[in-house]
């Protein structure tokens, strides 16, 4: 006798499918915006639209997602959120401090993929301690 | 909070997965609950309750003593 098979949850699949489309048109977006930086007139403004077109792709991929978890994953996305948000005040108030002695400050679009990879890297790590808790 | 989650899954012959599959939420989920690591929201645990067609308080059990009968704060 075959081993019972489980069903696959389309809503499993469903957010699966957007935090992939969320990375990849954060990459899409983010080597846009870097192309454009060696670009000149028409070309560089062409590119500098698709990352922003990306950009609000990128948005509205992260809203779906929020819509498609549940209340307990939910508390997972808000504690990334919070270590993301935590990460980026520390990082804030260290460029602040680096900055009166002198240092360059990060460009805006810097701090942006840092806040995502914090957010990354904060969801990484609520699954892992989840993965340990409950499963 | 107490939960009769399990046997209730077992007598319909239900994964975690099936069962989150029909309340529409993660196996993990309903993993916590199940494990008592998780208490539901109201609207959770009534739609929990209505996916076996039971109460929502033949589902779930309020442990504390002191709330789960009301005649023993009578005492």
């Amino acid at each position: 006798m075959s081993p019972r098979r489980e069903p696959v949850d389309p809503l499993v699949v469903k957010k699966q499918g957007l935090l992939r489309l969320f990375y990849e048109a954060a990459l899409g977006s983010a080597a846009a915006f870097a192309l454009a930086q060696y670009s000149h007139n028409l070309q560089r403004k062409a590119l500098l639209t698709l990352s922003l077109l990306g950009s609000s792709f990128v948005v509205w991929t992260l809203l779906r997602f929020l819509r498609a978890i549940d209340e307990f994953e939910t508390r997972y996305f808000y504690e990334a959120l919070t270590f993301a948000f935590i990460g980026m005040l520390i990082f804030l108030i260290g460029e602040a401090f680096l900055e009166s002695f002198g240092f360059s400050r990060v460009p805006g679009y810097g701090n942006v993929a840092l806040a995502v990879v914090l957010w990354s890297a904060g969801l990484i790590i609520s699954s892992w301690r989840r993965h340990w808790r409950y499963e | 909070m107490k939960t009769r989650l399990r046997v209730l899954r077992a007598e319909r012959e239900w994964s975690q997965a099936e069962l989150a599959m029909h309340v529409g939420v993660s196996r993990a989920c309903i993993n916590a609950i199940e494990t008592g690591r998780y208490d539901p929201s109201l609207p959770l645990a009534f739609k929990i309750a209505r996916v076996f067609g039971k109460n929502v308080e033949e589902v779930f059990l309020y442990q504390d003593a002191a709330y789960a009968s009301p005649s023993g704060s009578q005492t």
